[in-house]
């Protein structure tokens, strides 16, 4: 039994030293070294400094999902004829641009070509589940570099007055290490505003839905300790995903929130509402005012829905 | 004085009517979780007339666990579990939980399988905004008793350090060994994933060892 008790022992003092080793899966800071994207950028009609900023938005493409599943109809079409004419700043893909991670598909690049013209070059993928589907994480960062050598999955950008904070939520948690490095990053931040941009949805249980049993962050504490962070930091807004019902507002304080965004492709289900119509958003930061409004936009159509979110942001001087 | 004396001397005339089996245990481990604050998870856990109660404490994470059972015959059990769980200053989330479970033995194989569900409220320190959830619960392990040890692996989503707002699936490997009739040192290796429903790559968000003593007795 002495010798028992001693292996125990052992197991467990060795156990100890390994979480630790375990947890560097970040070799550094990620959010240290920001991008800037703003390349001397000067529409006017998109971005004026300090007072107003465009930018659209779309998520959960799902490209090739059509061939698979039925209902499924991937809206891409009116998204393009939209940006064509336009100059936006930047694009911001909330993550599962293709359904099963065969990100090699000639329509994966054809649509990342035709939108990059429309959005000064910009186009900010958020790294999403179905991303890894049939490859790693590793292989997904080789693909995303060929549009910027600087990219990565987890990562800052600026564009003028604003920080754009890249997380790595695809696998459902964020990490004691990335939140911790994010923290760190919004203490030294000297940008007034800052957005905060991830996959899957981080607070769940507001509408009755799929996202109550299943979709979401898994741990609440991290929620939690996310929504903490960025409370200290002056990050108000965290823009979601993965859901595909989306179209979610969550206001967490009067100056902090998440919005959800509903799926670029649409599915027919069984159960009315559990899947996207198909929808992609035009955002406007009026730094003047400290809002983002998020207006919704028809993806059958191209025609606004009429709806519009608007979150209060804090603003660091 | 004359009251507290009184308090006593009723609870001790009172023993007899709460007379049967009772066990306590009591287990330090060592614990990466991605949110925990450290290392090191202290619980102690009193098991005893159908009831049960379980605490762990990890820097500034407490979790509160209460349980009840109704057996049904020898091998069939409802369990009703009521739990809290708070980060100091950002929050937490308590859940109401039914399983249903059965414990089946062959020759020296233990075969132990639940189904239940939860039903969770969250709670964030800079929201009044209560969120809700519901969540399957799946248990199933396989024992093996030879001699004075039991071993058994296990696959659940009730463990008592890994209990979750959403359904996490906790696999990991138990041994228990009998000191005597009555003390057993228990050892518990665990992970926990975070991703296994929507997408093909499992994610470890958690994992750990513990060890722990429990006592049996009979009032």
């Amino acid at each position: 039994m002495r010798r028992i008790i001693i292996v125990l022992f052992s197991m467990l003092l060795v156990s100890c030293q390994f979480a630790y080793d375990v947890a560097g899966y970040l070799d550094k800071n990620p959010f240290t070294d920001e991008v800037d994207i703003t390349k001397g950028y000067s529409d006017s009609s998109y971005y004026r400094p300090g007072e107003y900023l465009r930018f659209v938005m779309i998520s959960d493409v799902h490209i090739g999902r059509e061939g698979h599943d039925s209902g499924v109809v991937e809206k891409t079409d009116a998204f393009l004829s939209f940006l064509e004419g336009k100059n936006y700043p930047f694009l911001i893909c909330l993550g599962d641009l293709t359904d099963d991670g065969h990100y090699e598909d000639a329509a994966v690049g054809d649509f990342m070509n035709a939108c990059l013209p429309h959005v000064n070059s910009n186009f900010i993928y958020v790294l999403g589940n179905h991303d890894k589907h049939v490859h790693t994480q590793d292989s997904w960062v080789s693909f995303i570099k060929k549009l910027r050598t600087d990219e990565s999955r987890i990562l800052r950008y600026r564009f003028g007055e604003v920080s754009l904070y890249k997380l790595d939520n695809s696998s459902r948690i964020y990490g004691r290490e990335q939140l911790e490095y994010l923290r760190e990053a919004l203490s030294e931040d000297d940008n007034p505003f800052r957005i905060a941009l991830a996959h899957e949805n981080t607070t769940t249980g507001g509408v009755f839905d799929q996202s109550l049993f299943l979709f979401g962050t898994a741990d609440i504490a991290e929620r939690n300790r996310l929504y903490s962070i960025m409370d200290k930091g002056d990050a108000g807004i965290l823009l979601t995903g993965h859901h595909h019902r989306g179209n979610i507002a969550y206001h967490v304080t009067d100056t902090l929130g998440e919005f959800n965004a509903a799926a670029l492709h649409a599915r027919e289900t069984a159960i009315p509402g559990l899947e996207s119509k198909g929808f992609w958003y035009e955002c406007v930061l009026d730094m003047e005012r400290s809002t983002l409004s998020i207006k919704a936009y028809l993806a059958d159509s191209g025609a606004p829905t009429g709806e519009e979110w608007v979150f209060s942001l804090p603003r660091r001087e | 004085m004359k009251k507290s004396m009184a308090f006593l001397i009723a609870v001790l005339l009172s023993l007899p009517l709460f007379a049967g089996d009772f066990s306590f245990s009591l287990s330090a481990g060592g614990r990466y979780s991605t949110t925990a604050a450290g290392p090191l998870d202290i619980s102690l856990s009193l098991e005893g007339w159908n009831a049960s109660l379980y605490y762990r404490n990890n820097a500034d994470i407490n979790d509160l666990q209460l349980g009840y059972s109704i057996p049904m015959g020898k091998t069939m059990n409802n369990g009703f579990i009521a739990h809290w769980n708070s980060s100091s200053g950002e929050g937490g989330f308590a859940d109401l939980s039914y399983v249903f479970s059965q414990d089946l033995s062959f020759w020296r194989f233990l075969i132990h399988y639940g189904l239940g569900l939860q039903f969770g409220l969250s709670y964030s320190s800079l929201s009044g905004a209560l969120l809700y959830s519901l969540s399957p619960l799946v248990e199933l392990s396989l024992g093996f008793r030879l001699g004075p040890m039991v071993s058994t692996l296990y696959m659940t989503m009730m463990h008592p350090e890994e209990r979750s707002w959403k359904a996490l699936v906790t696999g990991g490997f138990l041994l228990e060994g009998f000191v005597s009739e009555r003390s057993s040192i228990f050892f518990d290796a665990y992970i926990k994933t975070a991703e296994y429903l929507v997408d093909p790559m499992i994610m470890v968000s958690g994992y750990g060892l513990r060890m722990g003593y429990r006592f049996r007795g009979t009032l």
